[in-house]
Protein backbone atom coordinates (compact mmCIF):
# COMPACT_ATOMS: atom_id res chain seq x y z
CA UNK A 1 0.00 0.00 0.00
CA UNK A 2 1.53 3.21 -1.22
CA UNK A 3 2.69 5.95 1.78
CA UNK A 4 1.10 8.71 -0.11
CA UNK A 5 -2.89 7.31 -0.14
CA UNK A 6 -5.24 8.98 1.36
CA UNK A 7 -8.77 8.21 1.98
CA UNK A 8 -11.78 9.94 3.62
CA UNK A 9 -14.41 9.12 5.80
CA UNK A 10 -17.46 8.29 3.70
CA UNK A 11 -19.96 11.00 4.45
CA UNK A 12 -22.43 11.51 4.85
CA UNK A 13 -23.48 7.82 4.68
CA UNK A 14 -21.09 7.58 7.59
CA UNK A 15 -20.72 9.83 10.35
CA UNK A 16 -18.59 9.62 13.67
CA UNK A 17 -18.27 10.71 17.12
CA UNK A 18 -15.17 10.57 19.02
CA UNK A 19 -14.56 10.00 22.72
CA UNK A 20 -11.26 10.29 24.51
CA UNK A 21 -10.33 6.64 23.95
CA UNK A 22 -12.84 5.36 21.42
CA UNK A 23 -14.35 6.42 18.30
CA UNK A 24 -18.70 5.39 17.42
CA UNK A 25 -19.12 5.08 13.94
CA UNK A 26 -22.30 4.23 12.18
CA UNK A 27 -23.09 3.51 8.16
CA UNK A 28 -26.54 4.43 7.56
CA UNK A 29 -26.10 2.55 4.09
CA UNK A 30 -25.66 -1.23 6.40
CA UNK A 31 -27.27 0.01 9.65
CA UNK A 32 -24.17 -1.76 11.10
CA UNK A 33 -22.03 0.83 13.36
CA UNK A 34 -18.80 0.27 15.22
CA UNK A 35 -16.21 1.02 17.83
CA UNK A 36 -12.51 1.57 17.37
CA UNK A 37 -10.29 2.68 20.80
CA UNK A 38 -6.88 3.08 21.08
CA UNK A 39 -4.32 2.92 18.30
CA UNK A 40 -7.65 2.44 15.92
CA UNK A 41 -9.43 5.68 17.51
CA UNK A 42 -5.71 7.82 16.16
CA UNK A 43 -5.81 6.11 12.97
CA UNK A 44 -9.67 7.27 12.13
CA UNK A 45 -8.64 10.59 13.66
CA UNK A 46 -5.97 10.92 11.25
CA UNK A 47 -7.84 9.56 8.27
CA UNK A 48 -10.58 12.65 8.97
CA UNK A 49 -8.13 14.95 9.22
CA UNK A 50 -6.85 14.07 5.58
CA UNK A 51 -3.64 12.58 6.69
CA UNK A 52 -1.63 10.39 3.95
CA UNK A 53 -0.80 6.76 5.21
CA UNK A 54 2.89 7.24 5.56
CA UNK A 55 1.90 10.00 7.91
CA UNK A 56 -0.27 8.16 9.39
CA UNK A 57 2.00 5.29 10.68
CA UNK A 58 4.59 8.03 11.37
CA UNK A 59 2.40 9.47 14.25
CA UNK A 60 1.52 6.67 15.36
CA UNK A 61 4.85 5.25 15.90
CA UNK A 62 5.29 8.41 17.46
CA UNK A 63 2.91 7.32 20.14
CA UNK A 64 2.72 4.08 20.64
CA UNK A 65 5.75 1.04 21.69
CA UNK A 66 6.10 -1.51 18.48
CA UNK A 67 7.92 -2.24 15.93
CA UNK A 68 7.50 -0.32 12.50
CA UNK A 69 6.80 -3.33 10.35
CA UNK A 70 3.93 -4.33 13.00
CA UNK A 71 2.79 -0.71 13.33
CA UNK A 72 2.64 -0.27 9.45
CA UNK A 73 0.65 -4.35 9.20
CA UNK A 74 -2.19 -3.29 11.54
CA UNK A 75 -2.65 -0.37 10.05
CA UNK A 76 -2.83 -1.28 7.03
CA UNK A 77 -4.98 -3.79 7.83
CA UNK A 78 -7.39 -1.72 9.61
CA UNK A 79 -7.71 0.56 6.47
CA UNK A 80 -8.73 -2.73 4.57
CA UNK A 81 -11.44 -3.52 6.91
CA UNK A 82 -12.57 -0.02 6.91
CA UNK A 83 -12.47 0.13 3.52
CA UNK A 84 -14.61 -2.88 3.06
CA UNK A 85 -17.10 -1.69 5.68
CA UNK A 86 -17.45 1.36 2.75
CA UNK A 87 -16.34 3.30 5.81
CA UNK A 88 -13.89 5.15 4.24
CA UNK A 89 -12.98 5.82 0.55
CA UNK A 90 -9.86 6.58 -0.99
CA UNK A 91 -9.30 9.82 -1.57
CA UNK A 92 -7.40 11.08 -4.93
CA UNK A 93 -6.97 15.10 -3.30
CA UNK A 94 -2.90 15.37 -4.40
CA UNK A 95 -2.44 18.10 -1.86
CA UNK A 96 -1.12 16.69 1.75
CA UNK A 97 -3.70 17.60 4.53
CA UNK A 98 -3.72 16.68 8.07
CA UNK A 99 -0.26 18.42 8.74
CA UNK A 100 -1.06 19.67 11.66
CA UNK A 101 -2.55 16.71 13.42
CA UNK A 102 -0.33 14.65 12.67
CA UNK A 103 2.31 17.09 13.60
CA UNK A 104 1.36 16.60 17.17
CA UNK A 105 4.80 15.68 19.28
CA UNK A 106 5.34 11.96 19.68
CA UNK A 107 5.29 10.78 23.19
CA UNK A 108 8.32 10.56 25.49
CA UNK A 109 9.75 6.39 25.12
CA UNK A 110 9.08 6.60 28.69
CA UNK A 111 5.08 7.35 28.11
CA UNK A 112 4.29 5.18 25.22
CA UNK A 113 2.20 2.52 25.22
CA UNK A 114 2.42 -0.51 23.67
CA UNK A 115 1.12 -0.77 20.20
CA UNK A 116 -2.03 -3.25 20.11
CA UNK A 117 -3.20 -4.17 16.70
CA UNK A 118 -6.53 -2.32 15.91
CA UNK A 119 -9.66 -3.65 16.14
CA UNK A 120 -12.72 -2.72 14.19
CA UNK A 121 -15.75 -4.16 16.56
CA UNK A 122 -18.98 -4.49 14.70
CA UNK A 123 -22.26 -4.25 15.67
CA UNK A 124 -24.99 -5.65 13.16
CA UNK A 125 -28.18 -5.82 15.54
CA UNK A 126 -30.04 -2.81 14.60
CA UNK A 127 -29.84 -3.63 11.14
CA UNK A 128 -33.63 -4.33 10.83
CA UNK A 129 -34.49 -0.61 12.05
CA UNK A 130 -33.21 0.54 8.50
CA UNK A 131 -34.48 -1.90 6.27
CA UNK A 132 -36.78 -0.93 3.69
CA UNK A 133 -40.69 -2.27 3.67
CA UNK A 134 -41.33 -4.62 0.86
CA UNK A 135 -43.91 -2.96 -1.65
CA UNK A 136 -46.15 -5.45 -2.70
CA UNK A 137 -47.95 -3.40 -5.30
CA UNK A 138 -49.78 0.26 -5.88
CA UNK A 139 -53.23 1.65 -5.62
CA UNK A 140 -54.85 2.91 -8.73
CA UNK A 141 -53.50 6.21 -7.75
CA UNK A 142 -49.66 4.99 -7.42
CA UNK A 143 -49.55 5.05 -3.81
CA UNK A 144 -48.13 1.72 -2.42
CA UNK A 145 -50.37 -0.85 -0.85
CA UNK A 146 -49.08 -3.06 2.29
CA UNK A 147 -49.78 -5.12 4.97
CA UNK A 148 -49.64 -3.26 8.19
CA UNK A 149 -46.04 -4.71 9.81
CA UNK A 150 -45.10 -5.34 12.83
CA UNK A 151 -42.92 -2.06 14.44
CA UNK A 152 -39.32 -2.49 14.26
CA UNK A 153 -38.94 -1.76 17.48
CA UNK A 154 -40.58 -2.65 20.81
CA UNK A 155 -39.37 -3.04 24.26
CA UNK B 1 -38.05 -6.93 4.15
CA UNK B 2 -35.53 -6.09 1.30
CA UNK B 3 -32.43 -4.16 2.47
CA UNK B 4 -32.35 -0.49 1.29
CA UNK B 5 -29.55 1.86 -0.54
CA UNK B 6 -29.19 4.72 2.06
CA UNK B 7 -28.21 7.94 1.25
CA UNK B 8 -28.63 9.66 4.83
CA UNK B 9 -29.68 12.86 3.61
CA UNK B 10 -31.68 12.77 0.01
CA UNK B 11 -30.30 14.26 -1.87
CA UNK B 12 -31.87 17.71 -3.09
CA UNK B 13 -32.17 17.10 -6.78
CA UNK B 14 -35.81 18.64 -6.52
CA UNK B 15 -36.58 21.51 -4.50
CA UNK B 16 -39.41 22.79 -6.68
CA UNK B 17 -40.83 19.44 -7.19
CA UNK B 18 -40.82 19.46 -3.55
CA UNK B 19 -42.59 22.68 -3.12
CA UNK B 20 -45.06 21.47 -5.25
CA UNK B 21 -46.34 18.33 -3.98
CA UNK B 22 -46.27 20.23 -0.87
CA UNK B 23 -49.20 22.25 -1.99
CA UNK B 24 -50.71 19.54 -3.77
CA UNK B 25 -51.15 18.15 -0.53
CA UNK B 26 -52.08 20.97 1.55
CA UNK B 27 -54.65 21.47 -1.34
CA UNK B 28 -56.01 18.17 -0.60
CA UNK B 29 -56.41 18.59 3.17
CA UNK B 30 -58.52 22.15 2.02
CA UNK B 31 -60.57 19.87 0.27
CA UNK B 32 -60.78 16.79 2.58
CA UNK B 33 -61.28 19.21 5.33
CA UNK B 34 -64.54 21.30 3.40
CA UNK B 35 -65.87 18.00 2.33
CA UNK B 36 -66.00 16.98 6.30
CA UNK B 37 -67.57 19.52 7.71
CA UNK B 38 -66.23 20.88 10.75
CA UNK B 39 -62.34 20.35 11.57
CA UNK B 40 -61.49 19.79 15.13
CA UNK B 41 -58.49 21.44 16.73
CA UNK B 42 -56.34 19.91 19.48
CA UNK B 43 -53.78 21.82 21.08
CA UNK B 44 -50.49 20.31 23.37
CA UNK B 45 -47.27 22.16 24.97
CA UNK B 46 -44.58 19.70 23.26
CA UNK B 47 -41.08 19.96 23.57
CA UNK B 48 -42.05 23.35 25.73
CA UNK B 49 -43.69 24.25 22.52
CA UNK B 50 -47.69 24.53 21.41
CA UNK B 51 -48.47 22.70 18.86
CA UNK B 52 -52.01 22.42 17.10
CA UNK B 53 -53.47 19.10 15.34
CA UNK B 54 -56.07 20.11 13.07
CA UNK B 55 -58.11 17.69 12.22
CA UNK B 56 -60.49 17.59 9.23
CA UNK B 57 -62.45 14.84 10.37
CA UNK B 58 -62.51 12.88 13.59
CA UNK B 59 -61.54 9.46 12.10
CA UNK B 60 -57.74 10.10 13.50
CA UNK B 61 -58.76 11.76 16.76
CA UNK B 62 -58.76 9.01 18.60
CA UNK B 63 -55.85 7.37 17.36
CA UNK B 64 -53.67 10.06 17.50
CA UNK B 65 -54.27 12.03 20.73
CA UNK B 66 -54.64 9.48 23.47
CA UNK B 67 -50.85 9.23 23.44
CA UNK B 68 -50.44 13.10 23.70
CA UNK B 69 -53.28 13.35 25.80
CA UNK B 70 -51.17 14.07 29.38
CA UNK B 71 -49.37 17.38 27.20
CA UNK B 72 -52.90 18.64 26.39
CA UNK B 73 -53.73 22.34 26.43
CA UNK B 74 -56.79 24.69 26.30
CA UNK B 75 -57.65 26.05 22.63
CA UNK B 76 -56.82 29.66 21.79
CA UNK B 77 -53.38 30.16 22.36
CA UNK B 78 -51.06 30.80 19.46
CA UNK B 79 -49.51 27.63 18.23
CA UNK B 80 -45.66 27.45 17.05
CA UNK B 81 -46.24 24.37 14.86
CA UNK B 82 -49.83 23.05 13.19
CA UNK B 83 -50.26 19.71 11.76
CA UNK B 84 -52.92 18.98 9.81
CA UNK B 85 -54.46 15.42 9.72
CA UNK B 86 -57.00 13.62 7.34
CA UNK B 87 -57.52 10.20 5.70
CA UNK B 88 -59.16 9.42 2.47
CA UNK B 89 -61.46 6.72 4.14
CA UNK B 90 -63.71 9.20 6.21
CA UNK B 91 -63.07 12.71 4.35
CA UNK B 92 -63.78 11.06 1.05
CA UNK B 93 -61.11 12.80 -0.73
CA UNK B 94 -58.85 10.75 -3.04
CA UNK B 95 -54.88 11.94 -2.31
CA UNK B 96 -53.49 12.72 -5.67
CA UNK B 97 -50.84 10.25 -7.36
CA UNK B 98 -47.46 10.74 -5.87
CA UNK B 99 -45.14 12.38 -8.32
CA UNK B 100 -42.37 9.78 -7.73
CA UNK B 101 -41.96 6.71 -8.55
CA UNK B 102 -41.53 3.06 -6.10
CA UNK B 103 -37.94 3.46 -6.67
CA UNK B 104 -37.71 6.48 -5.22
CA UNK B 105 -38.43 5.03 -1.91
CA UNK B 106 -35.65 4.71 0.76
CA UNK B 107 -35.36 3.71 4.61
CA UNK B 108 -36.69 5.48 7.41
CA UNK B 109 -39.24 6.44 5.45
CA UNK B 110 -37.51 9.61 2.94
CA UNK B 111 -38.44 9.95 -0.49
CA UNK B 112 -34.96 10.57 -2.84
CA UNK B 113 -35.27 13.81 -3.91
CA UNK B 114 -38.31 15.34 -1.69
CA UNK B 115 -36.72 17.11 1.13
CA UNK B 116 -34.32 20.11 1.16
CA UNK B 117 -33.99 22.74 3.15
CA UNK B 118 -37.35 23.95 3.62
CA UNK B 119 -39.78 21.12 2.72
CA UNK B 120 -38.95 17.43 4.98
CA UNK B 121 -41.03 14.35 3.28
CA UNK B 122 -41.54 10.24 4.40
CA UNK B 123 -43.90 8.22 3.85
CA UNK B 124 -44.24 5.14 5.81
CA UNK B 125 -44.94 2.41 3.97
CA UNK B 126 -45.84 -0.15 6.66
CA UNK B 127 -47.77 2.53 8.25
CA UNK B 128 -49.22 3.75 5.34
CA UNK B 129 -48.80 7.56 6.04
CA UNK B 130 -47.32 10.53 4.86
CA UNK B 131 -45.52 13.23 6.96
CA UNK B 132 -44.39 16.50 5.63
CA UNK B 133 -43.24 19.50 7.19
CA UNK B 134 -42.73 23.26 5.58
CA UNK B 135 -40.04 24.90 7.80
CA UNK B 136 -40.84 28.04 6.45
CA UNK B 137 -44.43 28.13 7.35
CA UNK B 138 -44.02 25.97 10.42
CA UNK B 139 -47.12 23.73 9.12
CA UNK B 140 -47.36 20.01 8.19
CA UNK B 141 -49.38 17.41 7.06
CA UNK B 142 -49.87 13.43 7.87
CA UNK B 143 -52.06 11.74 5.94
CA UNK B 144 -53.27 8.40 6.05
CA UNK B 145 -55.43 6.61 2.79
CA UNK B 146 -57.56 4.97 5.87
CA UNK B 147 -57.53 5.80 9.49
CA UNK B 148 -59.07 2.52 10.53
CA UNK B 149 -56.06 0.75 9.46
CA UNK B 150 -53.20 2.91 11.31
CA UNK B 151 -50.94 0.31 13.21
CA UNK B 152 -51.00 0.55 16.79
CA UNK B 153 -47.75 1.09 17.12
CA UNK B 154 -48.69 4.63 15.37
CA UNK B 155 -50.99 5.31 17.97
CA UNK B 156 -48.41 4.33 20.81
CA UNK B 157 -45.78 7.12 19.46
CA UNK B 158 -47.84 9.20 16.57
CA UNK B 159 -46.29 11.92 14.46
CA UNK B 160 -42.84 11.17 14.96
CA UNK B 161 -41.43 11.75 11.79
CA UNK B 162 -42.86 14.92 11.76
CA UNK B 163 -42.26 16.06 15.11
CA UNK B 164 -38.35 15.11 14.91
CA UNK B 165 -37.77 17.11 11.94
CA UNK B 166 -39.55 20.38 13.63
CA UNK B 167 -38.11 19.64 17.03
CA UNK B 168 -34.53 18.89 15.57
CA UNK B 169 -34.38 22.59 14.15
CA UNK B 170 -35.69 23.82 17.47
CA UNK B 171 -33.60 22.54 20.28
CA UNK B 172 -35.63 19.58 20.77
CA UNK B 173 -33.59 15.74 19.42
CA UNK B 174 -36.11 13.05 19.81
CA UNK B 175 -34.41 9.91 20.91
CA UNK B 176 -35.31 6.42 21.31
CA UNK B 177 -35.37 6.37 25.25
CA UNK B 178 -37.19 5.55 28.38
CA UNK B 179 -37.43 8.18 31.21
CA UNK B 180 -37.97 8.08 34.94
CA UNK B 181 -37.13 10.22 37.78
CA UNK B 182 -38.46 13.16 39.63
CA UNK B 183 -38.86 16.88 39.17
CA UNK B 184 -35.48 17.50 40.53
CA UNK B 185 -33.92 15.00 38.18
CA UNK B 186 -34.22 12.16 36.31
CA UNK B 187 -32.55 9.33 34.67
CA UNK B 188 -32.87 8.12 30.21
CA UNK B 189 -33.13 4.39 29.78
CA UNK B 190 -31.21 3.69 26.53
CA UNK B 191 -30.77 0.50 24.36
CA UNK B 192 -32.51 -1.48 21.99
CA UNK B 193 -35.85 -3.08 21.63
CA UNK B 194 -35.98 -5.74 24.29
CA UNK B 195 -32.71 -4.83 26.51
CA UNK B 196 -35.35 -3.15 29.57
CA UNK B 197 -36.40 -0.04 28.82
CA UNK B 198 -40.03 -0.67 29.25
CA UNK B 199 -39.49 -2.95 32.26
CA UNK B 200 -37.80 -0.63 34.36
CA UNK B 201 -40.28 2.53 33.53
CA UNK B 202 -43.51 0.17 34.15
CA UNK B 203 -41.96 -1.43 37.46
CA UNK B 204 -41.64 2.59 38.85
CA UNK B 205 -45.29 3.40 38.17
CA UNK B 206 -46.98 4.41 41.34
CA UNK B 207 -43.68 4.87 43.31
CA UNK B 208 -42.18 8.51 44.21
CA UNK B 209 -40.86 8.06 40.46
CA UNK B 210 -42.40 9.85 37.46
CA UNK B 211 -42.72 8.38 34.52
CA UNK B 212 -41.72 10.94 31.70
CA UNK B 213 -40.88 8.20 28.39
CA UNK B 214 -41.67 4.41 27.67
CA UNK B 215 -40.08 4.41 24.55
CA UNK B 216 -39.44 7.84 22.89
CA UNK B 217 -38.95 11.35 24.63
CA UNK B 218 -37.43 15.00 23.24
CA UNK B 219 -33.98 15.45 24.73
CA UNK B 220 -32.57 19.16 25.07
CA UNK B 221 -29.00 19.66 25.62
CA UNK B 222 -28.64 23.79 26.46
CA UNK B 223 -28.53 24.98 29.27
CA UNK B 224 -28.28 21.24 30.49
CA UNK B 225 -29.55 18.35 29.43
CA UNK B 226 -33.55 17.82 29.70
CA UNK B 227 -35.81 15.30 28.98
CA UNK B 228 -39.49 15.93 27.75
CA UNK B 229 -42.29 13.79 27.68
CA UNK B 230 -43.38 13.21 24.23
CA UNK B 231 -46.27 10.30 24.68
CA UNK B 232 -47.52 8.57 27.50
CA UNK B 233 -47.97 5.22 26.29
CA UNK B 234 -46.29 1.67 26.84
CA UNK B 235 -45.96 -1.64 24.61
CA UNK B 236 -45.85 -4.64 26.50
CA UNK B 237 -45.54 -8.09 25.11
CA UNK B 238 -47.32 -11.04 26.62
CA UNK B 239 -44.68 -11.33 29.04
CA UNK B 240 -44.81 -7.74 30.28
CA UNK B 241 -48.43 -8.35 30.76
CA UNK B 242 -47.82 -11.24 32.90
CA UNK B 243 -45.17 -8.93 35.08
CA UNK B 244 -47.16 -5.92 35.26
CA UNK B 245 -50.94 -7.14 35.12
CA UNK B 246 -52.24 -4.41 37.11
CA UNK B 247 -51.78 -2.23 34.07
CA UNK B 248 -54.20 -4.59 31.96
CA UNK B 249 -56.65 -1.72 32.38
CA UNK B 250 -54.79 0.54 30.58
CA UNK B 251 -54.33 -1.61 27.45
CA UNK B 252 -56.56 -0.07 24.48
CA UNK B 253 -56.18 -3.32 22.38
CA UNK B 254 -56.60 -6.25 24.10
CA UNK B 255 -58.99 -7.71 21.41
CA UNK B 256 -56.10 -7.53 19.31
CA UNK B 257 -53.01 -8.97 21.50
CA UNK B 258 -52.85 -12.13 19.20
CA UNK B 259 -51.31 -10.18 16.72
CA UNK B 260 -50.46 -6.96 18.19
CA UNK B 261 -48.07 -6.12 21.29
CA UNK B 262 -50.31 -4.54 24.32
CA UNK B 263 -50.63 -0.75 23.94
CA UNK B 264 -51.03 1.11 27.09
CA UNK B 265 -51.98 5.14 27.94
CA UNK B 266 -50.55 5.23 31.53
CA UNK B 267 -52.52 8.38 31.88
CA UNK B 268 -55.78 6.87 32.40
CA UNK B 269 -53.97 4.98 35.21
CA UNK B 270 -51.39 6.93 36.59
CA UNK B 271 -52.58 10.67 35.88
CA UNK B 272 -50.65 11.50 38.82
CA UNK B 273 -47.00 9.77 37.80
CA UNK B 274 -46.65 11.52 34.39
CA UNK B 275 -43.97 14.46 34.58
CA UNK B 276 -43.79 17.01 31.22
CA UNK B 277 -40.14 16.44 31.41
CA UNK B 278 -36.88 17.12 34.30
CA UNK B 279 -32.84 17.57 34.06
CA UNK B 280 -31.43 14.77 32.78
CA UNK B 281 -28.68 13.57 35.76
CA UNK B 282 -28.15 10.02 34.54
CA UNK B 283 -28.19 7.61 31.46
CA UNK B 284 -28.56 4.07 32.63
CA UNK B 285 -28.35 1.29 30.29
CA UNK B 286 -30.36 -2.30 30.88
CA UNK B 287 -29.58 -5.20 30.24
CA UNK B 288 -32.14 -8.60 31.43
CA UNK B 289 -30.80 -11.04 33.43
CA UNK B 290 -31.92 -14.00 35.44
CA UNK B 291 -30.36 -12.39 38.58
CA UNK B 292 -32.89 -11.98 41.22
CA UNK B 293 -31.34 -8.62 42.32
CA UNK B 294 -30.93 -5.83 40.03
CA UNK B 295 -27.11 -4.58 39.97
CA UNK B 296 -25.17 -1.63 38.61
CA UNK B 297 -21.77 -0.37 37.13
CA UNK B 298 -20.25 2.39 35.45
CA UNK B 299 -20.65 3.08 31.69
CA UNK B 300 -18.70 4.51 29.40
CA UNK B 301 -20.22 7.26 27.47
CA UNK B 302 -19.36 6.05 24.33
CA UNK B 303 -20.94 2.51 25.68
CA UNK B 304 -23.95 5.49 25.87
CA UNK B 305 -24.11 6.48 22.43
CA UNK B 306 -24.15 3.12 21.42
CA UNK B 307 -26.62 2.52 23.22
CA UNK B 308 -28.98 5.61 22.40
CA UNK B 309 -27.66 6.49 18.63
CA UNK B 310 -28.13 3.58 16.54
CA UNK B 311 -32.29 2.86 17.53
CA UNK B 312 -32.91 6.91 17.15
CA UNK B 313 -30.92 7.52 14.12
CA UNK B 314 -32.22 4.31 12.02
CA UNK B 315 -35.80 4.95 13.18
CA UNK B 316 -35.75 8.51 11.76
CA UNK B 317 -36.15 10.01 8.48
CA UNK B 318 -32.96 12.40 8.00
CA UNK B 319 -31.40 12.08 11.55
CA UNK B 320 -27.85 12.58 10.59
CA UNK B 321 -24.71 14.17 11.95
CA UNK B 322 -26.58 16.73 13.83
CA UNK B 323 -28.48 14.47 15.94
CA UNK B 324 -25.62 12.46 16.58
CA UNK B 325 -23.50 15.28 18.01
CA UNK B 326 -27.11 16.27 20.03
CA UNK B 327 -27.07 13.20 21.79
CA UNK B 328 -23.10 12.95 22.04
CA UNK B 329 -23.51 16.56 23.73
CA UNK B 330 -25.69 14.65 26.89
CA UNK B 331 -23.90 11.29 27.04
CA UNK B 332 -20.60 13.72 27.93
CA UNK B 333 -22.20 15.44 30.59
CA UNK B 334 -24.07 13.07 32.86
CA UNK B 335 -22.80 9.68 34.59
CA UNK B 336 -23.71 6.71 32.60
CA UNK B 337 -24.43 2.99 33.88
CA UNK B 338 -24.94 -0.79 33.10
CA UNK B 339 -28.21 -1.40 34.98
CA UNK B 340 -28.53 -5.32 35.25
CA UNK B 341 -31.90 -6.05 35.75
CA UNK B 342 -32.89 -8.70 38.26
CA UNK B 343 -36.35 -10.60 38.43
CA UNK B 344 -37.18 -9.12 41.82
CA UNK B 345 -38.67 -5.34 40.11
CA UNK B 346 -40.34 -4.44 42.76
CA UNK B 347 -36.85 -2.98 44.09
CA UNK B 348 -36.15 -0.81 40.85
CA UNK B 349 -37.12 2.35 42.54
CA UNK B 350 -35.29 2.26 45.33
CA UNK B 351 -32.42 1.27 42.60
CA UNK B 352 -32.74 4.15 40.87
CA UNK B 353 -33.50 6.39 43.18
CA UNK B 354 -29.88 5.45 44.91
CA UNK B 355 -28.26 5.81 41.64
CA UNK B 356 -30.26 9.82 41.25
CA UNK B 357 -28.59 10.19 44.95
CA UNK B 358 -25.39 9.63 43.38
CA UNK B 359 -25.18 11.61 40.84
Amino acid sequence: MASSRRFRINRPKVIDEAFDDEVVIINFETGSYYSLSKAGADVWGFIGAGAALGKIVEAIAGRYEGSRSEIEDGIQRLIAELELENLIVADGAKEPGGQAETRAPAAPASQKTAFEPPHLEKFTDMQELILLDPIHEVDETGWPNTKPTSPKDDD
Amino acid sequence: MTSAVVPSVAPETSGDAALAFLETVSQTFQRAEAAAGEPIDRFYRIGGYIVRLRFASPALLPLITPALGHLAIPPGSPSALTVCLWDSASTGTKMPSPPWSTGDYIARGEVCGYSDRRIETAFHIGADALSILDKERDLAFFWVRDARRLPYYESGAPLRAILHWWMRDHGRQLVHAGAIGTSAGGVLLVGKGGSGKSTTTLACLGSKLLYVSDDYCLLAQEPSPHAYSLYNSAKLDAGGIRRFPHLAPAISNADRLRSEKALLFLRKLYPENIASGFPVRAILLPSITDNRETAWKPASAAAALKALAPSTLFQLSGAGDAAMAAMAAVVKQVPCYHLELGTDVGKMPDIILGLLARS
